[in-house]
This record gives structure tokens, sequence and C-alpha cells, in this order.
């Protein structure tokens, strides 16, 4: 069962029954490029992209638990200096011996508002990770440095935002981490999987922002699905960073490499939930989302005056008299418009919230976010953007919200309509 | 109904079929809109000569996201026409659209999407052509025509289009509005016809107390069945399962519980039809049928009871002078006892641990049977601010409900007035009075601060117009450093996407708008008015009631009328908690206490 991830005989599973992965197993060519990266004397800029579902996400936990401190190790203090160890990068990776660098900290700006690492869905983030990560096959949710909620699950809708996002995050991990020499941290950039079309052209104009000095690029067999080869952003002569080029670990019986399929519906489902759970405290049992579903009904939320909070919508504008109407049972980002802040007035979001109700009558919002109390002081914009609440959150027995109802006619088969006609 | 009556037993098996037309389905799905109300008021809208509010209701449904194809479809349709100044002859419109290109455009967009909409899910599944499938599906033969020449060939020609897109919308009608009109469930309707079914079996029960068990073990598993779709109507529809609860006690009607009992069970056996009346203590046992599963649902049917009688006072006093107060009509008098027997039996239930009081729920009572205190504290306030407090069975409900609510203090000095024997108004309206302000905790009195202040700040941004746009002023007079945030104080446990209803620990459906939006923006004017009519009615009536000595009547002026905040209004307007007891305060004294608090902040 551990080997499903690459053991090259097994055929890829179907998208209905996913083959439990339970342990991430690294194919030999991974483990080079780990190394390579590793190796780099100076502190990295690595961006790992290719086609969605190659394993990027994975490859770049791989990356970053490398370049951190081994788990095992007590590093009396760990500073962002390099520190130079001998041996492998990580259990399973079995090359030769070299001079490897490990960091005391790693940037880590993720940039797959779909399936985002750390963050819940919808969000792009930078975070400074300390800590090497247990789980290497499933997204886990850490605090973020800085984040900015996009509101949608595919930068489709509006480039520039997203893109103007993703450069307010690149601008502040430079900031405060790239300006003194001695102390720079690496960066791990993992990007969306949208690699053709508008998308391919997003992921140019954000490798010659970064500009990077490795780029990652995993490749799959087949070739037209792959992202170009070489140094495909840039123009002409410039002097391109590092290449290293990748297959996907997952392989078919002819030793293909291929996508694994998987349901990223699901997988946001679960990260949400995930992210909802936070809003309890840990000694409280929330196996199942039903469990999670009554807590959210009876948890007394958060209040706040309309008068003091700005409501955006991102991707949708709403007519004046129908705010409150479209927030309530929503998710939104929490904000905060940074008016403050010296940088671009990109707002910046300090977590997710549930619009659990709005009472009109006493201009209230009633919100439930994990974010705590102090931390919401400073929350001015709430940012309405396309990500739905999971809806098994919403149609617990007795807590049946009014926006899950029965009786909705929303397909016609050809079965209605003849029944009909009869 | 009657034709099914002269088969033998077929209310059983009607029973059976809960899923049928009028029932609830039992799938459910994420949907924009709140309720059906909502979402006729938008199907009227659109097929109404004055669609803007229904299409910007539709629009607050796309920026929820899941928007069905036909309401996006349809939407799109509307707004085109709109802009067409064929379909608007006579009107000048600024915005109508000159360009016939344009137009031409629009409508082919609108018809590609309705047919992609319709067929490319199944078209991906099955592989079939588009025709075949927009063939299967009805859509008529034009629109998939004009897909696919405005796709890969001309535009076609707007005449041609204009033609198409009315056949469409009537499609779109037929399809999708009609059905869906058809399809919504009568909760009236079918909660009535669930209850008359329960007393069917109960009687049936009764009168077979001697015959084979196996048939009474069936009945009693349909009643069983019955009573548990009852629940869920109760889930999805609380006020309207109330209503009909409360419809169905007869409780205007003239007879004398026991003689009605009588009566109504010898109608029942006579023509057994759904109109029949069910006797009241059929609907006692219904009641408390339903109530073993949820025990919230008495504490709503209490609210909604002195409510009622709350109603009825209200009517009474109207133009008579308070002290003489003409002696309670039988209907009123039924209602005591139905607050008594209500309280009795919230009361057995808590002893046979149906129902436990809690102080706060915690944060994860997946137990539905616990019932916060604070409700109980409030329900027991507006009960003793009911004017006829004097009445024996209101009294002894107080006092079980005091009992509950484990205020010995409150107990003891309402044990202490001399009215439990002999009801003089009067005072025992004054000093009941004196134990609600007591009852108003420091909570409450934080709470009228907080609405107060709000009330305030919305007369400083002019009080009907949207938060918002006089932000400046505001801003002028409050600190910019105060916490926007807090955690809500007296929860209770309710749906996503409703609020907690303050009395009865039932959840309730939000109302946004402020002025409810007719279908001509027109008439939002004369709306806002009659809202206006409407409060200071209620408020007269309010301020007549509470006429008393110890109580200044100040002359009200028209702009603390506050339209938008009828519950608000309702018992606090005008009122502040000072030293433990509810005060009127002028709009000097207001403002003194606003500039007091702004000391403080």
């Amino acid at each position: 069962m551990a080997g499903a991830r690459a053991t090259p005989t097994r055929t890829p599973p179907r998208p209905s029954s996913p083959a439990p992965r339970t342990e991430a197993v690294v194919p030999p060519d991974w483990a080079s490029a780990v190394t390579l990266v590793s190796s780099d004397p100076t502190p990295p800029v690595v961006v790992v992209c290719g086609p969605k579902n190659s394993g990027k996400s994975t490859f770049s936990r791989i990356l970053l638990n490398a370049l951190l401190p081994r788990q095992a190790t007590t590093e009396p203090n760990p500073s962002p200096r390099p520190h130079e160890s001998v041996g492998d990068a990580g259990g399973s990776l079995t090359s030769g011996v070299v001079v490897l660098c490990r960091y005391g900290k790693v940037g880590y700006l993720d940039t797959d508002v779909g399936q985002p690492e750390f963050a819940p869905p919808g969000c792009l983030s930078f975070h400074v990770v300390e800590e090497a990560i247990a789980d290497l096959l499933n997204p886990t949710l850490r605090e973020a440095e800085r984040c900015c909620f996009f509101g949608d699950i595919s930068s489709k809708r509006d480039p520039e935002a997203y893109l103007n996002c993703l450069f307010h995050l690149y601008d502040c991990f430079v900031g405060k981490y790239r300006c003194n020499e001695n102390e720079m941290v690496p960066l791990i950039v993992n990007t969306p999987g949208w690699v053709k079309g508008a998308g391919f052209d997003m992921l140019v104009e954000m490798l010659r922002y970064i500009c990077p000095t490795i780029v990652v690029q995993i490749r799959i067999t087949m070739e037209s699905k792959n992202l170009p080869d070489g140094m495909f952003w840039l123009d002409g002569e410039q002097t391109g960073p590092k290449m290293i080029n990748i297959n996907a670990a997952f392989r078919d019986a002819s030793n293909r490499s291929l996508l694994i399929m998987k349901d990223s519906c699901a997988t946001r489902e679960r990260q949400l939930v995930e992210y909802l759970k936070r809003c309890f405290p840990s000694n409280i049992s929330l196996s199942t989302n039903k469990e999670l579903a009554y807590a959210l009904a009876s948890l007394p939320p958060y209040q706040v005056p309309f008068s003091d909070v700005t409501v955006m919508h991102l991707h949708h504008e709403v007519p004046a008299g129908e705010i409150w109407r479209c927030l309530n049972a929503t998710i939104v980002g929490l904000a905060v418009s940074s008016a403050s802040e010296a940088t671009r007035s990109t707002p910046y979001c300090v977590g997710l919230g549930i619009i659990r109700g709005v009472d009109v009558q006493k201009g209230l919002l009633y919100v439930i976010t994990p974010v705590p109390l102090e931390r919401l002081q400073s929350v001015d914009l709430l940012q309405q953007g396309f990500i739905e609440i999971p809806t098994s959150l919403l149609q617990v027995r007795g807590y049946v919200s009014p926006y899950m109802s029965t009786n909705v006619l929303h397909k016609i088969s050809e079965r209605d309509l003849y029944a009909g006609d009869g | 109904m009657a034709a099914a009556e002269a088969e033998a037993a077929p209310a059983p098996e009607a029973s059976g079929s809960y899923a049928g037309a009028g029932g609830l389905s039992t799938g459910r799905k994420l949907v924009p809109w709140s309720s059906w109300e909502e979402w006729r008021f938008v199907r009227d809208g659109l097929f109404s000569p004055f669609p803007a509010a229904a299409l910007r209701r539709i629009s607050a449904w796309r920026s929820r996201g899941s928007l069905l194809i036909p309401v996006d479809v349809t939407a799109a349709f509307v707004e085109i026409r709109l802009r067409d100044p064929f379909f608007r002859s006579g009107l000048a419109a600024a915005d109508a659209m000159e360009s016939e290109e344009m137009l031409a455009m629009l409508y082919s967009m609108a018809i590609m999407r309705l047919v992609n909409g319709f067929v490319e899910n199944p078209h991906k599944k099955t592989g079939r052509s588009i025709s075949e499938l927009a063939e299967a599906v009805g859509i008529p033969r034009v629109l998939v025509d004009i897909r696919h020449e405005s796709s890969h060939r001309n535009l076609p020609s707007l005449r041609l289009l204009r033609l198409a897109s009315i056949k469409a919308f009537d499609w779109l009608k037929c399809i999708y509005w009609d059905r869906q009109s058809n399809s919504i469930p009568d909760v009236q309707v079918e909660l009535r016809l669930r209850l008359h079914e329960i007393a069917c079996f109960l009687k049936e029960n009764d009168s077979k107390e001697t015959k084979s068990g196996s048939k009474r073990k069936r009945s009693e598993k349909l009643i069983v069945k019955a009573i548990k779709y009852t629940r869920r109507l109760y889930y999805a529809y609380p006020f309207e399962v109330v209503s009909v609860l409360l419809d169905l006690m007869q409780l205007d009607a003239p007879e004398s519980p026991e003689s009605s009992d009588m009566q109504e069970t010898h109608s029942f056996a006579v023509n057994h039809s759904s109109d029949t009346q069910i006797s009241n203590s059929d609907m006692k046992t219904i009641i408390m049928k339903l109530s073993e599963k949820e025990p919230r649902l008495l504490l709503s049917v209490l609210k909604s009871v002195i409510e009622m009688i709350d109603a009825k006072e209200e009517l009474t006093n109207k133009g008579v002078s308070f002290a003489c107060l003409p002696v309670a009509p039988f209907e009123v008098k039924r209602l005591y006892s139905l607050v008594l027997w209500l309280i009795t039996s919230i009361k057995e239930l808590k002893d046979s641990g149906y129902i436990g009081f809690v102080h706060e729920i915690g944060v994860l009572s997946s137990d539905k049977n616990a019932v916060p205190r604070f409700c109980l504290a409030k329900l027991l306030w507006k009960l003793l601010n009911l004017s006829t407090i004097g009445e024996k069975c209101i009294i002894d409900a107080a006092l079980l409900l005091i009992e509950m609510v484990n205020n010995n203090n409150v107990e003891e000095k309402l044990r202490k007035l001399p009215v439990l024997s002999l009801p003089n108004l009067a005072k025992v309206l004054r000093q009941s009075r004196t134990i609600c302000n007591e009852l108003g905790s420091i909570e409450k009195a934080t709470e009228t601060l907080e609405m107060f202040k709000l009330q305030l700040k919305r007369q400083k941004n002019g009080c009907l117009t949207e938060t918002g746009t006089t932000e400046g002023s505001f801003n002028t007079s409050t600190p910019e450093k105060h916490n926007r945030w807090s955690v809500a104080k007296s929860w209770t446990p309710c749906p996503i996407g409703t609020i907690p209803c303050s009395f009865s620990s039932c959840a309730v459906l939000p109302a946004f708008d402020v002025v409810d939006h007719g279908p001509e923006v027109a008439t939002l004017e004369q709306h806002g008015n009659f809202e206006e009519v409407d409060h200071s009615e209620r408020f007269e009536s309010q301020s007549e009631e509470l006429e008393d000595e110890s109580i200044l009547n100040i002359p009200r002026s028209p702009e603390y009328d506050i339209s938008d905040m009828p519950e608000l209004t309702y018992p606090l307007k005008g009122r502040l908690l000072v030293g433990g007891v509810w005060k009127k305060v002028t709009a000097e004294e207001l403002l003194l206490i606003k500039s007091n608090m702004k000391m403080l902040l």
C-alpha cells in the first residue's frame, strides 16, 4: 500500500476510487533535484511549475523539508544562516554525499488559489516555515505571514487582481527576508497547474517578476500537456536561472509518468472543514462533518456593526440594497484595508469567516471565524468571493440552513419531461 | 379527499408517499434564495412589466454562487429586452441600445448559453449530438440552430433573434418557472393533512383499545412516521408549523374545550374529511408527541400564545380606559389556560428529563434538548409584561416558569404579593413591572445602551438612508479606536443563515429589507410611508398601555420613530434602565447620555 504513489507497475487510480496514498516515495530524479537545490551556495528562490496534478505540491513539500533542519536534530540556535550538513536530504533520499545547505527558516509563497498548501482555499499567502512538514501528501494549515484573499478557486476570473496579490506578497517577502545579504531566507514558490492559454501568460508574468534563481519544471510523458522546455519566460539573451527538469512521480505500466487524478473539490472541502475546526478548542471532538455542523450552529459568533466594516465584492458587483442578503450564509475574507501601510494598498487578509447571520434591525453581522478576537479588531473589510461553504455543514438535522432547499427543480431530464406530458 | 374516503383504508397508504406532489423532497440543494417567498418575488418580478427589482435580486444571487442556469438565462433575456427598443415601444429609455449588431450579439449569446447550459453536460457524458439532446429536452429547434449559426457562421438577423428570444423565454417559463412553482411544497396544506392523519390514527387507537394488537401496532407505527415527518416540517418552517398548530387548536371557537371536544369527535366520525377539526385534547397529544424529540417547540408555541394574548389585550385596550378593563372574553381565557398548559408541559418534560436547562449553551451542544435559561427568563419577562397579570392561570404559569428559571429572588417577591388572590389590577401591574425591571439584568441594560447607541448613530446618519452614506459626520462623533468586534451574547443554536429568536431559541430568517421593495421601484417611497404609519400606531397603543402614574408621558417627536427597527422599538423604545427601573427618557436626556458615553469611550 505504501508505495502507491511511485510503484512503477501500478496502474493509475481512477478518479472515483483514489488509491490510498499513505507515504511519499521519492523517485531518484526528484531526490537529485532536491539535492541540487539544497547544494546551491546562496539561499535560492525556487519556482516549481508544471501541469496540474503532476506533483508540484508534493515536490515543494519535500524540498521544504530538505531545506529545513532535520527534524530529529535539536539546533541550538536556528539562525537564517545556512547550516552545512553532510548526508541525505530526507529519509528516502539516497543520493550521494553532497554538501547540503539547511536554513532555520524557509519562505513559502503559495500561489495556487484552488489548492493552497497552508491557507484555506481562495487565498494567496506567503509563509515562513521553521518546522518540517510531517504529512508529505496532504496540505496542512499554517499561520501565514501575509495573506491575500483572492476569492475564487481559479485565477481565471481576474488575472490582474491575481497577479497584483502575488506581486504584493512577493514584495513583502523580499522587503523582509531578502534585503540583508547575510540573512537571506530561501524561498519556494509553488505555482498553479494552469499552464496553457491565459494560465501560461500568467505564469510567464509571475516568473518575470520573481526572477527565480532555480526553476524546477515537472514534466509528464504526454508532451502536449507540458510547459515548453527551457526558459520559456525569457525573450532573448538574458542570463536565466538554473533549470531543473524532473518527471512526474507517477508512472503507468510502461513507465510513462502520468498525472494523478485527484478530487480537487473534495480536497478544498476538506481544507475548509479543517480550517473551520479551528474555531473550537482542540479538546472538542469534531471527527465528523456532522459534529462540526452542530458545533458551528451553536457556537456564539462574533458580532460587528454594519457601520464598522466595508463590504467588498471581489468578482461581482452587487446592487446597494442587496448587500446583506447576498452576504448571509456565505464565506468572506476578513481583511484589513491597509491604509496605514506604506506599500501598495492591497488589503491583507487575516482569515476567512462565515457570515452566519445578519440582523438588519440591529445592524449587526454575525461571523464565525477561527481568527482570535484581538486580531479581528483590526478587520474593517469583508471581501466576498465565490468560495462556497461545504454543503455538508449546512444541512445537519435540526439545523438545516434555509439556503439548503428541498423540492428544487434543477435538472430537466428526459424522464421528467415525458412524465410531465403523460 | 371524499373520493379517497370511499375506499377501506386509504389514509394510511397516502401517508407513505410523503415525497409526492406538495410534500418535502428528501434531497436538498444549495440555492441562492433563502425562502420560496423570495423565489416567487423574483418570478413575479421577471414576468411583470417592472422587472428591475427582480433583476437586482438575481444579481445578488449571482454573487452567492449556485445560481441555476434557467434563472440566469431568464434574467439575461429580461435584461436584454429592457435594452431593446422593439420591446419597449413608447418607453423612451435612456439605456436603450440602438445598435442592432450589439443587440443581435446579446441575444445570440443568451441563446447560446441557454442551449449549452441545458445540454452541455449530457453531451459530454453521452456523446450524443447537441441537437439530438436538445430535442430530447424539448428546446425549440430554432434555438439550437441559432446557437450553431452564431458560433460558427454569420450572426442571425435581429428579427429572427427577437422571435427566438420570445420562444426561449416562453420555453423557460414553462420548463422551469411554472414547473418549479408547482413543486414548491405547501407547508400549510401538507401539515394540516399530516396532523389530521395523526388525529385519525389516534382516534382509531382509542376505539381499537380492545381489538387485536397487530392493527394497533401498525397505526402506532404510522403515527410515529407522521410525527417524524411533521418534525421535519418544523425544522424547515418553524413559524408556519407553530401558527398552523395554534390555528388547529381552535382558539377562537366559541365552545368551551369540553363541549367542542365532543362535537368535534362527533363530526369527525361522520364525514372524516380533512376540513374537520381536531379535538383539542388530540392537538395537545400531538404537540406533546412532537415536543418529545423537539422540546423547544413548546417554547415557540408559548411565545406565540403570549404574543396572541398581547395582541388581543392591545385590541381590547384600544379606546377603553385602562382602569376598567373588560372581562376577558372566552378566547383570551382559553389562551390563558393554554399558557398554563404549555408551561406545565415544559415542566413535565423537564422533570422527565426530556428537556434540560442550562446557563449557556455549550459550544458543542449536539444535545438539542438543552434550553438556555435566559430563554425562559425572556419568556417570563414577556409573560409578566401582559397587562392581565392578575389572571389566576397566568400567575400560576408565571410561578411555574419562575421556578424553572430558578430565580428564587423573584419568586419570593411574587409570593409576597397579595394579588395572588385578589386581582387589583393597577397595583399588580405596577408591582409586576417592578419585577420585570429586576429581571432585566445588567446584560439587558448594556444591550439597551447598545441599542440606543445604534439608534443615535442611525439618527445621525439619517435614519432611512443605508449605512455608509454619511460616514464623515459619523466619524467625528465617535472615537476611531473602539472595539468593532465582540462575541455575541445570549446566543442560541440556530442554522447558518438564520439568527436566533431571543425568546424561543428557534431560528429566524433575517428580514433583509429595511423597506420592502415592491415590484415597482416607484412604490418605494409609498412603502416607506406605510411602514412609518404602522409603527406610530403600534407605539401609541403601547404607550397607552403603559400609562401609569410613575411613568412620564412624553410627546413623541417624529424623528425618533425608527421605522426600520420594529423589534427594538417595541418594548424598550423611549425607555432606559436607570437604577434598575425602566424609565422613559426624553430626547434631551438621550443626548446627554450620548455625550457621557462618548466621554467613557
